[in-house]
């Protein structure tokens, strides 16, 4: 176990390199950037052009002066793995540099926003948990029923909407129906102000939970189905415990390994389907803030940003692992 | 993409192999008799391809062009009403479904191909092959799809080039990106599998005979992966569909004007959604249909290829 | 402020034609200044579109909303998307109210025009600047004024030459006297010089920046400071130390603006700013220019909606190095279903438009011309562009994100498909690396969009699109350095034409030598298709607004002030 989770923790620096290089070489493959174009050009490679006039010309690149300066500034004209190095030397210590556009401290940027979509991923797990489960241990217990008929259709539903449009509905029918929209106007903390912060981010939780939820009923239907005739059950029922007994010590237990697995799945999924909500609904979380720069070619922010998701993403899956041994004493590594 | 996990396990050997094919066609019948919703779904899917093929002559006009007729709601001869741009929303909803399929169906091929076969490498071969097409899968599979695809969109998008009238240089892009994120978790997918079969008596009886590695690969184990392909593939299809409309929902996909579901549902569709909401009703509408057909049909796909689970409806 | 020429023209009702012409009638030769409040006397208050009902209160404070965050906060380096900031934060000599075409007069006492090239201010003696309370100087406003030639070269800055290119030198003749030296006469000077980018700045925190700017600090002395800016919005509040506007001029009061404070937040999303102005968390929505959308904004009981006429531009602008051919610009021009755009994309509410736009009045042309020009003719394009040798395969439309630009690239592309059979694209960028590529000098595009606001002078906006000199050289590749013969005598004239009608203080020939110019460019020189143009613009705000200036909104976002605007309870 020790060894094991040596090992993983191991890993993740190796993963943080191998990932963050591949992305800054998909950014770096691109000759333009922020900084570039908020000095007014695309490509620095293009030919400065200076004409002779006086004052009256508008000179756009001003180039020897202007470029060779932002260059250097950024350190854009150095050799990639140069940039590279210094980059994650960095990034280690949690300075990400500034961002490109508008040189404001990426760090500060990711920690505004960070704990926003961090509280998004958490209540939407949370909520596809609490209807997920029951949902489908209700489905399991009685295959073939009506009941069991009209969940199993309605999560197949579930899975199938697509959050954007869902989201787009729950915005715009309320307004159309009661005059009211879900909408975020203006974002409070959760620190400054829980209630009203909860208000904000249960919407996007709950669209993305939808689908969330849908998946989590259909995946512990189907776990649950399989263990409820295993032989261990069998075996159980023989000794002649109750029914009840049976589905909720053993066959829940053999199921929450695999809700486990759900999550750990359903992470990627949520992390992605923020940017969505996030700016569906106005939130302004990572989300929102990585696919803007990635919009706005500022590559330090969408670096850190992607960095920052990925390492959560890690993080969380190392956590659902190592929660496995607690549900599951068989498991062992 | 959340469907895929190995969870319910690949069709035992002996069902594939030894079926004759007489019995094949039974199957199909069972399946019509046994899977109703399944079946069901099929149809769906049927009717929207040969919607989506059959589009210039279903009272459709040209989707990109401006017309005059704005906002105007359902009627005789617009059946989805039009949108801002004076488009009638039935021609966009029927030729984005081309686009949609199109795309979905590209980037399907290439992943399950793609994903199969480096599964077959890496889990058959294994050793440092394994280790380093896994470690390269767990690499791309850390990154939310979306946010990806958008960062090579960012990255390359500018210098692709196109296919033709028939893939366009953003639709390429698209299916280049989607097939990025999906083929790491088909890879995971097929791994697994092939790994339990390399321990199987016929693969190893194969190999004292002498059989070579790639034979073996090609004749004995990816005829076993069939099942789980074909699995595989009725829900990577939905999801590919899924990851498309967003993109292009976030205004990163199909370029500007390409009829296409998500690409419909954003901007003008929520501002005049209070007047007219069919903009964005219609489109969202045939998106989930498609979805739901296919993972009807992907349902009963697993259900009938998997005998565990049969007999427990 | 005695016996002055000037003060006789306080209460007469002043037209934009008569103000010009006094100035000649004088015989004083130069711009002619109206000006309001010099000091003595006590303010008239001109008509205001929406004059406040009941008393005016202080406090409360006005939300705002944006697109997108601002690039910067820098005056003379950046002015897009930051005027609502800018306006609180710094303050001007003088600003200029479009809708009754006024001068008002703030950090200066007093702008007198000795001669034809001289400009003089004197200056309050009780402006402090925010950062470090120390005082406002005539050396500020002369540092502030000089700087925007080396921000051009060197930092890329938005402020066009043409807005500053008039200044010879400024100044400081004394602590609160600055003399601004002309190159030549310029009609357009006075209000050019009211504009953001003449906001007065800190000297002493520009010098001690890292990079000569004021990009991220709070370097003004205006009524309000900057408390908080980041990606979610920025928040000011009332600077206690602002002066007071002893005897205020119109517009402008006494003890501050009567408004607190201001929330500016960034929602990107066009349906979520609907949303928030529904529920009361932004005052008013930004322009809106199409009616379909006004539409939307109708029969709500707590808003207040105006009308003007447009104030929009959208320009089709070529890269005039492809397109050296004469012909194969009209054939262009030729392949455009006008009327159609105005059918479709407008909703039928489309007026035409020329180099000038139609807010300029006289100086603009006449619809019944400009529709002359904007002919659609698909067989004599398709004749006029293979007599040019079909010089393209592909044309490349370069939109920007707004939908505005996309909807017109989209048409155009489908019209020009259809009229001359080539192959369209459109591009859409966002708009920074879609002005990027506007300037870069090999130009990955054949036709750009460019829409922009309303101009209160020829010179902002408007002549900077077709001037050699200013964007139309580094943009549509329409400059002197070309290597096209022909294309160089045509920028050299339209340059002479440029500075001719600059010069021009009598208000009719100067309208001729505009109209002249005009006439010009649409006949010969073509270097870019002033397309058709939504016919009304709207803007929709909150009645608890009291006083808020509407036609100033709509046609001068440079010259924004909120002095005298505040908030009902």
């Amino acid at each position: 176990m020790q060894a094991y989770l040596l090992r993983r923790l191991i890993a993740i620096p190796f993963m943080l390199i191998g990932i963050t290089l591949l992305l800054f070489f998909l950014l770096f493959l691109r000759p333009g950037n922020a900084a570039l174009t908020n000095f007014g050009l695309v490509n620095p490679d293009q030919a400065c052009d200076k004409g002779e006039r006086g004052t009256y010309q508008s000179t756009g690149s001003g180039c020897e002066g202007g470029l060779a300066r932002l260059e250097k500034e950024y350190g854009l004209d150095r050799p990639f793995f140069v940039q590279y190095g210094d980059w994650a030397i960095h990034a280690i210590q949690g300075d990400f540099g500034l961002s490109l556009k508008n040189r404001r401290s990426i760090s500060a940027q990711i920690g505004e926003r960070l704990p926003t979509t961090i509280e998004i991923g958490i209540i939407t797990i949370i909520l596809s948990t609490l209807i997920g489960v029951p949902v489908g241990i209700i489905s399991a217990i009685r295959p073939g029923s009506w009941i069991d008929g009209t969940l199993r259709i309605t999560t197949i539903i579930g899975i199938s909407v697509p959050n954007f449009w869902v989201g787009t509905l729950a915005i715009m029918l309320p307004a159309l129906w009661w005059g009211w929209t879900p909408l975020a106007r203006s974002y409070v903390n959760f620190v400054d102000s829980p209630l009203t912060n909860l208000s904000i981010v249960i919407w996007p939780a709950l669209v993305l939970a939808i689908g969330s939820a849908a998946y989590v009923a259909r995946i512990v239907r189907s776990s649950m189905l399989e263990t409820l005739y295993a032989d261990f059950t069998r075996t159980a029922r023989a000794k002649g415990l109750t029914e009840r007994i049976v589905v909720l010590r053993h066959v829940f237990r053999s199921s929450m390994i695999t809700v486990l697995t759900v999550i750990g799945v359903q992470l990627g999924a949520i992390l992605g389907g923020s940017v969505i909500a996030e700016q569906i609904f106005a939130v302004p979380g990572l989300g929102l803030l990585i696919f803007e720069a990635i919009m706005g070619i500022d590559y330090t922010l969408v670096l850190g940003g992607m960095t920052m998701f990925a390492l959560m993403f890690m993080i969380v899956t190392l956590a659902v692992d190592l929660l496995y041994t607690l549900v599951d004493p068989r498991i062992r590594y | 993409m959340s469907e895929i996990s190995n969870t319910t396990g690949p069709p035992p050997l002996h069902e594939l192999e030894v079926m004759p094919p007489k019995r094949r066609l039974d199957g199909l019948r069972r399946f019509l008799k046994q899977q109703r919703l399944g079946s069901f779904g099929a149809i769906i899917i049927i009717i929207i391809v040969f919607g989506a093929i059959a589009a210039p002559i279903l009272h459709t006009s040209d989707p990109r062009e401006f017309g005059e007729n704005i906002l105007v709601s359902p009627s005789g001869e617009n059946w989805f009403g039009t949108n801002r741009d004076g488009r009638d929303v039935w021609s966009r909803v029927l030729y984005g479904g081309r686009v949609s399929l199109k795309i979905g169906l590209a980037t399907v091929i290439l992943t399950i191909l793609g994903g199969t076969l480096i599964a077959l490498v890496a889990g058959y071969l294994g050793g440092i092959f394994d280790f380093i097409l896994s470690r390269m899968g767990d690499i791309l599979i850390a990154f939310p799809s979306i946010l990806f695809a958008l960062t090579l969109r960012a990255s390359i998008g500018e210098d692709m080039p196109g296919l033709g009238s028939f893939l366009p240089a953003d639709e390429l892009l698209l299916v280049v990106a989607i097939c990025v994120v999906f083929t790491p978790v088909i890879f995971r997918i097929m791994r697994g599998n092939v790994l339990e079969q390399r321990n199987t008596t016929y693969v190893e009886a194969a190999r004292v005979i002498g059989a070579p590695e790639s034979r073996i690969m090609l004749r004995h184990i990816l005829p076993n992966l069939l099942g789980l392909m074909i699995i595989v593939t009725s829900t990577t299809l939905p999801a590919a569909i899924l990851t498309e409309s967003g993109l292009s929902f976030l205004g990163v996909g199909v370029d500007i004007g390409t009829p296409s579901w998500g690409a419909d549902l954003s901007g003008n569709a929520r501002i005049y959604f209070s007047r007219a909401p069919w903009i964005a009703i219609f489109p969202g509408l045939a998106l989930s249909v498609t979805v739901l057909a296919f993972n009807l049909l992907g349902d009963a796909l697993r259900d009938a290829l998997d005998p565990r689970l049969r007999g427990q409806k | 402020m005695s016996e002055n020429y000037w003060l006789r023209l306080k209460n007469n009702q002043i037209n934009r034609r008569g103000f010009l012409k006094v100035g000649a009638a004088a015989g004083v030769g130069a711009g002619a200044l109206s000006l309001v409040g010099c000091g003595d006397d006590d303010a008239s208050t001109a008509a205001s579109s929406s004059s406040g009902s009941g008393k005016p209160v202080r406090g409360g404070t006005l939300n705002v909303v944006k697109g997108q965050v601002d690039e910067g906060i820098d005056p003379g380096l950046k002015v897009i998307n930051n005027t609502d900031l800018l306006s609180r934060i710094y303050n001007h000599t003088h600003l200029y109210k479009v809708s009754t075409n006024e001068f008002l007069l703030d950090a200066a006492t007093s702008m007198e025009q000795p001669d034809a090239q001289t400009i003089t201010f004197k200056l309050r003696d009780d402006m402090k600047f925010h950062a470090d309370g120390s005082a406002v100087t005539a050396e500020h406003v002369a540092f502030s004024w000089s700087r925007f030639p080396d921000l051009l070269e060197n930092q890329g800055s938005q402020v066009n030459a043409s807005n500053w290119g008039f200044i010879e030198s400024v100044d400081a003749i004394d602590s609160s006297t600055v003399k601004v030296n002309l190159k030549a006469p310029s009609a357009s000077a006075p209000v050019l010089m009211a504009t953001t980018p003449f906001g007065i700045v800190n000297k002493a925190q520009v010098l001690a920046s890292e990079n000569n700017n004021v990009q991220e600090e709070d370097a003004g002395a205006g009524p309000y400071i900057v408390t908080r800016r980041d990606a979610t919005g920025v928040s000011l509040a009332r600077y206690p130390d602002y002066y007071k506007h002893k005897n205020p001029s119109n517009h402008f009061v006494e003890d501050g603006p009567y408004i607190d404070a201001q929330e500016t937040r960034v929602i990107v999303d066009r349906a979520a700013i609907k949303a928030a102005f529904l529920s009361g968390d932004i005052d008013y929505v930004p322009t809106i220019n199409d009616r379909l959308e006004f539409e939307e904004f109708t029969n709500l009981d707590f808003a207040k909606a105006a009308e003007v006429g447009s104030t929009e531009a959208r320009l089709l602008a070529f890269d005039n190095i492809k397109f050296t051919d004469k012909r194969a610009r009209e054939a262009i021009s030729l392949g455009i279903d006008y009327e159609g755009l105005i059918r479709t994309v407008y909703a039928g509410d489309g007026i035409y438009d020329g180099p000038i736009g139609q807010a300029l009045k006289e100086m603009a042309l006449d619809q019944k011309t400009l529709k002359s020009y904007r002919k659609y003719d698909p067989a004599e394009a398709k004749k006029k562009w293979e007599a040019a040798g079909s010089p393209l395969d592909k044309i490349r439309i370069e939109c920007n994100q707004d939908p505005r630009s996309t909807s017109l690239g989209e048409f155009v592309a489908q019209s020009l498909k259809k009229s001359l059979g080539v192959e369209t694209e459109v591009l859409v960028h966002d708009i920074s690396t879609w002005v990027a590529r506007a300037r870069e000098p090999e130009k990955q595009w054949e036709l750009f969009v460019v829409p922009y606001g309303a101009s209160p002078t020829p010179e902002s906006y408007s002549m900077t699109m077709m001037n050699p000199n200013a964007f139309a050289g580094v943009s549509w590749s329409f400059g002197m350095d070309q290597p096209n013969a022909g294309l160089v005598a045509d920028a050299q004239k339209v340059v002479d034409l440029v500075e001719a009608q600059s010069a021009e203080v009598d208000p009719e020939a100067r309208i001729e030598k505009l109209h002249e110019l005009q006439r010009f460019i649409l006949d010969d020189v073509l270097v870019g298709i002033n397309m058709p143009v939504p016919g009304h613009s709207y803007i929709v705000y909150n009645k608890r607004l009291q006083n808020f200036p509407e036609d100033d909104y709509l046609l001068g976002s440079l010259f924004m002030r909120n002095h005298d605007m505040w908030i009902a309870s």
